[in-house]
This record gives structure tokens, C-alpha cells and sequence, in this order.
């Protein structure tokens, strides 16, 4: 009996079976689908990057002179980067796992992935849609803290100089604020710099950078607006 | 009953594919056609005997017989199978390497004659140069290494087929290729094998 035989002989003795087409062809299907769904969550976690980027006071950095790099550290969207990183490194393994995905280079797919990420993320930025989905998560995920928690964190902190809420009342050198934790300040604004479209009107939300003066007056050196960009103000007692 | 061998001489791998699953007799054509080559693969690429490499080609051919439908016109059938021949002797090589048969790779006399030639040091090397010298450096060499040079040089193949038998861009296997020539004359120039030009 010769070789070609005997592998017959062992096939039909052993009754091995062939894998269907199917099998084949959802296994592709499969890795395609990863690959299109992680290019999609990488481009919805860059948007939140980008919205992330928009809403961070970047401007504090200048305000403060030690510990600059904590801070900078602090105000960047590390579980946004990393998913963001997260799912472009599946999306990388779904494509090479695809039936011709070893034929593309590396570089190529890992620059495809990106490209699309920046596009789709970009796009959903500029819709409004980065901001939707941060909220989802925030509203839905317990343990997510939201950049707007982190903000109203950041801006929480008067012994360090750093106070924000909004405008109860409004006088000829100062102001009246309640802030997030419903502590009400009288402001004084006499030498502080109004920075961005601000008006210090009632119902205004503001953010102050200064000094405590008493128990519960806070001379302001700076006062701007809560949201960076002019965006609606929806801040959640 | 199976398919006489003359009766599939006429017939490409494609066709013998289609044929076999709708005919086991077929595949024993294809098992035909492709024993002696692969044979001789699984021998270059590991140190088994003989009855190894028909064994591990018996285990190759099971493989592709489970993953006939996986087949399709992507790419040539001789790249599918030499994929499958080659993983499983990977593998097989491996574990028999982990079991304690801790064998040296050899390298068969053909590679010594077809490999200075395609390297073009055919012309550079003097009498002094001989097969020894290049089956020794080729057993120094990395695997990743080595396997591009006898898939190129030996088995004839071209960058497509490699990319496709090795599951790797037609860029990284010229890369490969390039460095591994580079290693040949590094690792004989460490062993102080001179090739005068």
C-alpha cells in the first residue's frame, strides 16, 4: 500500500471530517466585523479625546507654578487614550487575522486604523456626538468618573485658589456664587482679569482663580466662563 | 477505489480541490503530486528522518483534508499546502525538541549546490569553498532566517508565495531575504569562512 493509500485508508478509518465553508467564511467575517466595530469604538473614544481636549483648562497650567506637571498629567483623558489605544491594537489584530490580512503590511494597517479613527472621531466631535457619548458613560457607568465630575473637582478647591459656581446675585465690586456644594462666596472682583465671553450675570456659571480672604470671601486675580468654548452650560447639582 | 494517478495528470490543484470534495479518491492525486516535493521540504526545513517526514507529511495532509473548504482562489494551492506542511513541521520539530531529542538541524547536499549560486557568491568562491562550509553556517543561522533562503533558493518560490506560505507582507519577506543573506556572509565571515571574490 502506498502513501496516498494509507492517508485515505487513515481518513476514512478514523472518519475525520472537513469543516464546513461556513465555518470558513464566519471565522472571516468574524475579524473583518472586529475590525470595523474597534475602528468604530477607537474613533468614538478619539472624539471624547478631542471634546476632552476642548473642555480642559489648559490656561490653570499658567496659573499655578509648582507641581505643573501633576497637574497636566491630571488633566488629560487617560481612559479615553487608552481605549482609544486599546482598540486600535484590536483592530490591528482583527485585520491581520482575516484570511489575506497578513499581505498587508503592518504600518499600512496600523495607519488605515488610525486614519479612520481620526475621521470618524473628528466627525463625531464637531456633531455633538462626543459629548453625548461621554455622558451615556457617565451617567450609566458608576465607577467612570466624567470630565465634568473631574472639572467641578478641579474647580472646587478654594485653599488652593481655585473656585467656581454660579451667580446668585450681582453687586458694584462683587458677586454672590453658590458653589457645587451649595457653600454660597461673595466674590470680589475688583482686580481680577475677566477672561472670555462672561457677563456676571445671574444664573451665569463661572470659574475663579484667587485667594480665600475670610471664611467665605474669595478675592478673585481671574474669572471666566464655566464652559471653555461657549457651549450650553449643564452643570449637575 | 481510487483515482488513478495518470488520470489526474491533466487536472490542476484547483480542480483536483473541487474534485476531492465531492471525491475522497481525488485527494490521494493531489497527495501524489505534491509527496516527493514536500518530502523533501519537510527535510530541509527540519532534522527528522525520513519516516518522520513522511509521518509529519501524513499529519499535514489530515490538516488539509479537514480545511479543504478553507481553499479558494486567494492564493495557489501549492502555497496553501506548502503552509499547512510547513506549520505542522514547525510545530512537530518543536515538540520533538522539547521532548529531549535535541537533534541538530542538517541541511540535505541539494541546498549546498543550489544556494551558493542564487546568493551569487558562485563566482566569488574558490576552491577552498565547500558544501560543509555552507551547511554550517546555515545551521547557525536563525530559523526565520533560514527558512526564507530555502524557500526562496531551494523550493524556487517566489515573494507572493512566500508571503503566502510564511503568512507574512511581500515587504518583510525581501526584508528577510536581505538580511538573511546578510547573516549567511556575517555568520560565515564569524567562522572565519572566507569566500574570495
Amino acid at each position: 500500500m502506498n502513501n496516498s493509500q494509507k492517508l485515505l485508508e487513515k481518513i476514512q478509518k478514523q472518519k475525520i471530517s472537513q469543516k464546513s465553508r461556513l465555518q470558513f467564511s464566519l471565522k472571516n467575517i468574524f475579524f473583518w466585523t472586529l475590525f470595523a466595530f474597534s475602528t468604530i469604538i477607537g474613533g468614538l473614544s478619539f472624539s471624547v479625546i478631542l471634546f476632552a481636549f476642548s473642555q480642559t483648562d489648559f490656561d490653570l497650567l499658567s496659573q499655578i507654578t509648582d507641581s505643573r506637571i501633576e497637574l497636566f498629567l491630571g488633566l488629560l483623558p487617560f481612559f479615553w487614550i487608552i481605549s482609544c489605544l486599546a482598540f486600535l491594537l484590536i483592530s490591528f489584530f482583527g485585520i491581520r487575522h482575516t484570511k489575506t490580512g497578513y499581505r498587508y503590511s503592518p504600518f499600512l494597517v496600523f495607519g488605515s486604523s488610525i486614519v479612520l479613527s481620526i475621521i470618524l472621531g473628528t466627525s463625531l466631535f464637531f456633531s455633538g456626538g462626543a459629548e453625548k457619548m461621554e455622558q451615556i458613560f457617565a451617567e450609566n457607568i458608576p465607577v467612570y468618573r466624567s470630565l465634568e465630575e473631574r472639572k467641578i473637582s478641579r474647580w472646587s478647591n478654594p485653599e488652593n485658589g481655585f473656585l467656581s459656581g454660579k451667580i446668585l446675585e450681582k453687586k458694584e465690586t462683587a458677586i454672590i456664587i453658590e458653589d457645587w456644594n451649595s457653600k454660597k462666596w461673595e466674590i470680589n472682583f475688583r482686580n481680577a482679569i475677566i477672561k472670555g465671553r462672561i457677563f456676571l450675570e445671574k444664573d451665569e456659571k463661572i470659574k475663579i482663580t484667587g485667594e480665600i480672604f475670610e471664611d467665605n470671601i474669595f478675592i478673585a486675580n481671574q474669572i471666566g466662563p464655566w464652559e471653555r468654548t461657549g457651549k450650553r452650560q449643564n452643570i449637575r447639582y | 477505489m481510487k483515482t488513478p494517478i495518470q488520470n489526474c495528470e491533466n487536472i490542476s490543484d484547483e480542480e483536483l480541490v473541487e474534485k476531492s470534495l465531492q471525491d475522497i479518491d481525488y485527494f490521494a492525486c493531489i497527495y501524489e503530486r505534491y509527496e516527493k516535493k514536500l518530502t523533501q521540504y519537510i527535510l530541509r526545513i527540519s532534522s527528522f528522518s525520513f519516516e518522520e517526514a513522511e509521518d509529519v507529511l501524513q499529519e499535514s495532509f489530515i490538516k488539509a483534508w479537514k480545511n479543504l473548504n478553507e481553499f479558494d482562489g486567494n492564493l495557489k494551492f501549492s502555497s496553501w499546502i506548502y503552509r499547512i506542511v510547513h506549520n505542522t513541521t514547525i510545530t512537530e520539530w518543536k515538540k520533538s525538541q522539547s521532548k529531549g531529542q535535541d537533534k541538530k538541524q542538517d541541511i540535505d547536499e541539494e541546498l549546498f549546490q543550489n544556494l551558493p549560486s542564487s546568493l551569487n557568491i558562485e563566482k566569488e568562491a574558490d576552491q577552498k569553498f565547500n558544501n560543509k562550509n555552507i551547511r554550517k553556517i546555515l545551521q547557525l543561522m536563525p530559523e526565520k532566517y533560514r527558512e526564507v533562503l530555502i524557500l526562496k533558493f531551494l523550493e524556487e518560490k517566489d515573494y507572493q508565495e512566500i508571503s503566502d506560505i510564511l503568512k507574512k507582507p511581500d515587504g518583510t519577506v525581501a526584508t528577510l531575504i536581505n538580511r538573511a543573506k546578510k547573516s549567511f556572509y556575517e555568520t560565515a565571515k564569524q567562522e572565519n569562512i572566507s569566500f574570495v571574490i
